[in-house]
């Protein structure tokens, strides 16, 4: 197959090799713990040679310029979280575990789900526990960047809104600059929530791990009982306040740190989600034993982290479904969080809010369509509300392939929200013994659902056009 | 502002007036079958003149001085299966009924339901019985259809006619469009009754049994509802009535003007053809057999509720699907609730179209339009925003069955049964049902029946919501 017939291919392939420089180079962190913990350094050796062997391959082969479009980023985006899982199932598979298992722990990881196949993680190696947090730290900030290209790109309203507001704070219009200063926020808070996790009584090891998965709403723990093992209410406020760092927008996060100090309450997206976060903390205290398990469950479950701080298996109904809609309403846009994203929501209410003031209003009443000073369009506002029935279209088939699996239907639906929205809590069905086809499932809900849905269909597009695009001329 | 008001009370008290009248004028119908059977009069003594009275006091006395707005007929409409409920509960609380499930019964009656608070309708007087079914037959033609009939003033009708959830004009007059609906609907259920005969219930079980399956309404006068009568018959017949009841009466008049085949060239009856096939295959490979499987099908997606298998103990996955069938409903125009196969469409329609939007390059045009018909932004919105805000009321109704207990699968079960105006039951529904759930149930059945908005302008009207 000549590549110079697809020259989109190439682009592809080449973007790919770039994102393997950049994952082997970063594997020699977890390469580093491993040697410090003298655990066998096989397969991190082999998660860092791997990819950037490929990568350079790459380079040498295809040379010259690349001209990225979004249809590019888009498809690369989709491949490269098919391409980390694979790899990053490495170090569970060289320790014994079956592929299937380790491929979806891996994707839990690099979407920043949570849900886990290890019943045991305490007995697992050092090494192991800590690859599991670094691929939630990097997968949190890497999706951060990968919606600033293809947002930037989309023209939805949400993008719109984005856009407006990185403009009216004059925030750098240049990519490149604004991802490094992503990470450098990132960097800090990764340090700040180290310290504060040791002095509210962890070791260093847990600290580190347990920030990594906070602040990145990934949600893996190297507890067996999770957060629940502490059982420390240091712990869990520390946790709670990572959680909403990681799952505010971090332009509101670069705005506080220069000087807007109450950026964070004007936001509307961070705004609503504490109200939620807040109403959701006190409905479910109506069920729950304590109010304290409430709030931090609430949050867990908003900010699509996963943490748990309580016992799931003993969940009434009305909490899982509870928790199951803040599964599905998510987080921040520009956050690390996953889900169908607060703005989204809000847009999707005033819609709704608008269509009846228009019926009850008389006949040829103007309203004014303005979310936080940005006039939107009826295309503008259908959008979120499409992209919300799909998210819903695609989340109820996937119950309704896990309740034919046998499962009850309310844990199927929290079971099918949490990877979806990539949360990560579980009521117990996820595990080694959960059915094959289950786990597929739930892999697929963790991937579309970090990409936002539409890479993945650009993916299938392309996928299903290649082969016949020799018979027909007419697709382009 | 006060004015104002008083104006908008008077014009909706009159046109509620003349409803109360339409109403009690009717209800001599069971008063009739009660005589015949020879059974206590009383109660319907009252369902009949009560109205006639109040409704004759309004129309009298009153005399508004303002137009007759869309929000009027709104806030009338709502107020309408409220009223009418309350009416349609004295008999059931006459013979000895708590006045909550009385109501629930007349709620479910009216809106087409079919859920009971009655175990064993065997043992209730047959004059209860036909009154259970002629409040559905009533509910399934519209009770304000049923006012059109009477009513002359044409755009009041209009604005009444839209309120209750119908947009399409068979006819531009909109008397005889009433009439005509009336007609068929009247023709229909003779030709139920005489199947049913022919298949073999006995003549009252034949009349009662019409009703409820036209009008996809579900109540029925045996205790196991069609199971108790085992005939494949009578079954038949069952999904030929409810299928009716399910399509959409504009196609129903095309058929009976002699364009045989618009039925096969109606857009809502080939979805719902379709949906029945794949569902019935799926229940029927799954867990019943097909012949239940595709009875109840039929019975979830027309919205009708009557059954022929226990749906208590189903699996979750059957229940799942027959939920799914429940919310979904049948064609617009017909007698069955939920979100209307038509709006479906259009939403899977747009979920395309913007997908294909993103995969083609920018600015690239292509027609939006769905049976021939161009799609513009308020149909499309309409159709997004109902079925969110469906969804909304649902999961918060299934949230309050939850609260109370209930498991998941089954609370969400009854609550599409109950706002889809179905009537098929998980096994929640029952005068053990904890009042607040009752109450939860009645709700979901009145905004189910009135496709919401008419309840959300009643909502701000009572409570004066802000109106920016």
């Amino acid at each position: 197959m000549s590549l110079e017939k697809h020259p989109d291919l190439k682009v592809i392939i080449q973007s790919l090799s770039m994102i393997f420089i950049v994952i082997g180079v970063l594997a020699v962190v977890p390469l580093i713990v491993t040697a410090y913990y003298n655990e066998a350094l096989t397969p991190f050796v082999l998660i860092s040679v791997i990819p950037i062997l490929l990568g350079v391959a790459i380079e040498l082969l295809f040379k010259g310029e690349i001209e990225l479009q979004v249809k590019h980023a888009a498809i690369a985006a989709a491949l490269t979280y098919l391409l980390a899982s694979a790899l990053g199932a490495l170090p569970f598979m060289y320790y014994g575990m079956g592929f299937l298992d380790s491929f979806f722990e891996a994707m839990s990881g690099w979407t920043t789900t949570g849900l886990s196949m290890i019943a045991d993680v305490e007995s697992m190696p050092r090494s192991i526990l800590f690859w599991r947090s670094f691929m939630q730290w990097l997968g949190g900030v890497g999706v951060i960047v990968l919606m600033l290209v293809i947002l930037a790109g989309t023209g939805s309203a949400a993008s719109k809104l984005y856009q407006a507001e990185a403009r009216k704070d004059r925030l750098k219009p240049r990519l490149l600059s604004t991802v490094r200063l992503i990470w450098w926020i990132y960097i800090i808070y990764t340090v700040l929530g180290i310290l504060l996790y040791y002095v509210a009584g962890m070791s260093v090891f847990d600290s580190v791990n347990h920030t990594m998965a906070a602040l990145s709403t990934g949600g893996f723990s190297t507890n067996n009982l999770n957060i629940q093992g502490f059982n420390s209410l240091g712990v869990e406020v520390v946790s709670i306040f990572l959680m909403l760092l990681g799952a505010t927008n971090f332009l509101v996060h670069y705005k506080v740190l220069t000087g807007n100090r109450l950026a964070f309450l004007k936001d509307i997206e961070a705004r609503t989600m504490y109200i939620l976060a807040f109403a959701g903390a006190v409905a479910l205290s109506l069920k729950m034993p304590s109010v304290r398990g409430a709030l931090f469950q609430s949050v867990s479950a908003l900010t699509t982290t996963g943490f748990g701080s309580i016992n799931f298996t003993v969940l009434d109904d009305f909490s899982k479904l509870l928790m199951s809609f803040l599964m599905i309403a998510g987080a921040s846009t520009g956050s690390t969080g996953g889900a169908l994203k607060i703005i989204r929501l809000i847009i999707v209410v005033k819609l709704i809010f608008w269509w009846i003031q228009e019926k009850i209003l008389p006949e040829h009443a103007v309203i004014t369509r303005r979310i936080s000073g940005v006039e939107l369009s009826d295309a503008d506002l259908e959008e979120p509300a499409i992209y919300l029935l799909l998210y819903l279209f695609i989340f109820s088939m996937g119950v309704l392939i896990f309740v034919y699996l046998g499962y009850p239907t309310i844990d199927s639906i929290f079971e099918v929200a949490s990877a979806q929205g990539d949360v990560g809590l579980s009521v117990g069905l996820t595990g080694a013994s959960l059915h094959p086809v289950g786990k597929l499932v739930l892999i697929f809900g963790m991937w579309i659902g970090r990409l936002e849905i539409i890479p993945v269909l650009i993916l299938a597009q392309s996928i299903l056009k290649i082969k016949p695009k020799k018979k027909s001329k007419d697709i382009l | 502002m006060n004015s104002n008001r008083h104006g908008d009370l008077k014009i909706i008290l009159q046109s509620l007036g003349m409803i109360l009248i339409s109403i009690g004028i009717l209800t001599v119908i069971p008063l009739l079958v009660a005589a015949f059977y020879n059974e206590d009069l009383t109660p319907f003594f009252f369902v009949s003149l009560i109205p006639m009275v109040v409704g004759m006091l309004f129309v009298r006395f009153i005399h508004p001085d303002t137009e007759f707005q869309a929000r009027h007929a709104a806030i009338a409409a709502a107020l309408t299966y409220l009223i009418i409920s309350f009416l349609g509960a004295i008999p059931f609380t006459y013979y000895g009924m708590s006045f909550l499930d009385s109501f629930f019964e007349a709620m479910s009656g009216w809106t087409t339901t079919g859920l009971s608070m009655i175990a064993d309708v065997e043992v209730l007087p047959r004059s209860l019985l036909f009154w259970r079914s002629f409040m559905q037959w009533l509910g399934g033609v519209g009770i304000i259809v049923l006012l059109l009939t009477i009513l002359t003033t044409g755009r009041a009708g209009l604005r009444l006619y839209q309120a209750e959830a119908r947009k399409e004009r068979i006819k531009p007059r909109l008397i005889s469009t009433a009439r005509l609906i009336w007609w068929i609907y009247i023709v229909y259920t003779l030709g139920g009754v005489f199947l049913f005969f022919i298949a073999g219930m006995s003549t009252f079980d034949a009349a009662n049994h019409s009703m409820v399956a036209l009008s996809t309404g579900g109540f029925s006068v045996k205790n196991a509802s069609l199971a108790a009568y085992n005939s494949l018959e009578i079954e038949l017949v069952a999904i030929f009535l409810m299928l009716l009841g399910g399509i959409n009466f504009f196609v129903h008049y095309k058929m009976l003007t002699g364009d045989k085949g618009f039925l096969l060239k109606d857009l809502q009856v080939k979805a719902m053809v379709a949906i029945l096939l794949i569902s019935t295959l799926i229940i029927g490979l799954t867990s019943l057999g097909f012949r239940d499987a595709l009875f109840q099908t039929v019975s979830a997606l027309t919205n009708a509720g009557l059954s022929t298998a226990n749906i208590a103990v189903l699996n979750d996955f059957s229940k799942s699907i027959l939920t799914l069938l429940m919310i979904i409903g049948g064609s617009a125009g017909s007698t069955s609730g939920a979100i209307k196969i038509i709006r479906m469409l259009i939403i899977v329609k747009l979920i395309y179209w913007w997908i294909k939007q993103t995969l083609l390059p920018e600015h690239a045009v292509f027609s939006r339009r769905l049976g021939g018909i161009e799609m513009n932004q308020e149909l499309t919105h309409e159709a997004t925003v109902f079925a969110l805000l469906y969804f909304v009321i649902l999961g918060a109704g299934a949230l309050s069955l939850m609260f109370l207990g209930y498991s998941g699968a089954d609370s969400v079960f009854e609550v599409a049964a109950a706002q889809g105006n179905v009537g098929l039951s998980a096994g929640v529904t029952g005068s053990d049902l904890n009042p607040f759930g009752k109450i939860v149930l009645i709700f979901n059945m009145w905004v189910g029946r009135l496709e919401i908005i008419p309840v959300l302008v009643l909502g701000q009207s009572l409570f004066g919501l802000r109106r920016v």
